[in-house]
């Protein structure tokens, strides 16, 4: 899932980059100030492992018992992984960096494009990865659920955010991209979830010290919920693009069953924002209305957990 | 199909003119070829003349650093796949940046091939491959820790430096430690593909393999940090890169490059 070079344009790859240097440079200061100490050689000598064992090919027929499957094989990333065994996104960050950076000389990725690959699986697959872990822990799943959990989207998110870039460059087209990309990553996301539970499980049985838990409990709920309402918002913005022109599902099955004297009945029922949008603004809209129905529901949420706190 | 960081490596120690050009001319070649490539209009016939020019150039450049050809074929047909997938679909598809579209073919299934698409899927392909070949001939004619010191001179940031430094001294200590890993296992006739076993014993397998790989290669930087420390590093400490001068030939073959661009880019108007 790296980008080659000329997939992107130049001028959407700097802007790649900005987003990128900006977290690394956040990410390198982690590493020599938030740590209790300069911990930067350490964690040289860590990516050198990393980019390792990102070698170490494994059956995709392991997840998907398909004899066509055989000799198909994907490897772990790691992002998750890495972020929760630091405790902090921005290990995952710094690694995958440092990883992406040595792959593209391999031409596994490209140069101008190293910025979205960052993007991609270093700062959306270490924070959403990261932060679906704690957030999952602190509504008391069990973790290696949770885990798993965090595993599973730090593959499939950036898959996600790959189809728009690539759709953005005018490269890919989003829905076909979405689907291929998001199949593939999220079949891989089940193995990479998988392994990050096992070793996880190996690390913390050989040296519990090196597994930051403390922090794990101490994560504010803020933090998550930033995260968390970052993400959905952007799966928000996306999500109109997305969406098909053809009415769904359940609106088809209705139109088919439904006699029309119901139909009729409903009509004076008019929703708030017909097919999703607010009439008049195009595209931009349905934007709007789907994150103001997502903060709706956010509000209410909050709302709901307070009154269920005060019992 | 596999190259192995240490073939990588063992190709950078080779001697020829293009092995001994300095690290830091190679990166900017490497970069002012890829920036001008990934810049040239996405729909233009031109382009064809440009980027045979410039990979013309790149494979002159390869031929003279006598690489082994099967390695140059292996590092090729590893770095393709992805590119050439996404190239290969483009004259199925509908290039959101373009307006008219002339039908070559109808397929069944509604599936249309397109002049327009086939251009387009051309002219990134091949501009990928010259990105790809540039890359190649950077990597494999550039050891890793000259290409770290090439970029320090050039101005990477010490922190980063650092961080790279570490990283490619022991990238081959870990590669070789998968090996070993590798090696026992085969003795044992694990194999990721045998069905005959339980999938999920497998899968602990190789998560093991990988938990041991990340906890030695944790031991180790903590050992290499210690040892650091006791040879007085400190938070200012930064990698010493000694001064090198760059030679006459070194400028020479920059102001060539920049001069094949240069002419690429005006003769072809």
């Amino acid at each position: 899932m790296h980008i080659p070079d000329t997939f992107i344009p130049l001028g959407q790859a700097a802007i790649y980059w900005i987003i990128s240097i900006l977290f690394i440079a956040r990410a390198v200061k982690w590493a020599r100030k938030d740590m209790n100490e300069n911990m930067i050689p350490l964690f040289g000598v860590l990516a050198a492992g990393i980019f390792v064992l990102q070698t170490i090919n494994i059956a995709a027929s392991l997840l998907i018992p398909v004899p066509m499957f055989t000799g198909v094989s994907w490897h772990i990333v790691g992002a998750a992984l890495t972020a929760i065994i630091f405790a902090s996104p921005w290990a995952a960050v710094l690694l995958m960096t440092m990883v992406l950076a040595i792959q593209s000389l391999f031409g596994d990725g490209g140069i101008t494009v190293m910025g979205a690959n960052i993007l991609n699986m270093g700062i959306i697959g270490g924070f959403i990865g990261y932060y679906t872990f704690i957030g999952l822990s602190k509504l008391s799943v069990k973790r290696p659920a949770a885990m798993f959990a965090g595993g599973w989207l730090s593959m499939l998110l950036p898959a996600i955010a790959l189809s728009f870039e690539l759709w953005l460059a005018g490269t890919f087209p989003l829905k076909q991209g979405v689907l291929l990309m998001g199949t593939f990553q999220g079949i891989a996301g089940i193995g990479e979830g998988l392994i990050t539970v096992i070793v996880f499980g190996a690390i913390i049985k050989a040296r519990p010290d090196i597994v930051n838990e403390g922090t794990h409990k101490k994560e504010s709920t803020a933090k998550v919920a930033a995260v968390g309402i970052f993400a959905l918002f952007g799966l928000a913005a996306a999500a109109p693009f997305l969406a098909s022109g053809d009415p769904d599902g359940l609106q088809q099955t209705a139109s088919l069953v439904v006699s029309s004297e119901i139909n009729n009945m409903i009509a004076p029922i008019t929703p708030l924002f017909p097919s999703y949008a607010i009439p008049g603004m195009g595209d931009a809209g349905k934007v709007a209305a789907i994150i103001i129905g997502f903060a709706a529901i956010l509000i209410m949420w909050i709302g709901i957990s307070r009154v269920i706190k005060k019992v | 199909m596999h190259v192995s960081i240490t073939e990588m490596e063992r190709e950078t120690y080779r001697k020829s003119p293009i092995h001994g050009i300095d690290g830091r001319i190679k990166i900017l070649m490497t970069l002012a070829i890829t920036i001008y490539v990934v810049a040239l209009p996405r729909m233009e016939t031109l382009n064809f003349t440009k980027l045979g020019i410039l990979e013309a150039y790149l494979l002159l450049l390869l031929l003279f650093s006598k690489i082994e050809l099967s390695h140059l074929a292996a590092r090729f047909l590893i770095a393709l796949p992805f590119g050439l997938g996404i190239s290969i679909l483009q004259p199925f598809l509908k290039q959101p940046f373009l307006n008219d579209f002339t039908i070559m073919y109808r397929l069944p299934m509604g599936v249309e091939v397109t002049n327009e698409g086939l251009l387009y899927g051309a002219i990134i392909f091949l501009k990928f491959f010259v990105c790809i070949s540039a890359v190649i001939l950077l990597s494999s004619t550039t050891s890793m820790s000259e290409l770290v010191a090439s970029a320090r001179r050039l101005g990477l940031p010490k922190e980063m430096a650092l961080l790279f430094t570490m990283m490619v001294r022991y990238l081959f200590v870990f590669w070789n430690m998968l090996g070993r890993i590798r090696t026992a296992q085969k003795t044992r006739c694990f194999e990721i593909w045998n069905r005959k076993v339980p999938r999920k014993w497998t899968l602990e397998q190789i998560g093991y393999t990988i938990s041991s790989l990340f906890i030695r290669s944790y031991e180790q930087g903590e050992r290499t940090y210690q040892s650091m420390l006791c040879r007085g590093y400190c938070a200012d400490a930064h990698v010493y890169v000694d001064k090198k001068k760059l030679h006459i030939t070194d400028f020479a073959v920059l102001a060539i490059t920049f001069g094949v661009i240069i002419v690429t880019h005006i003769q072809a108007f």
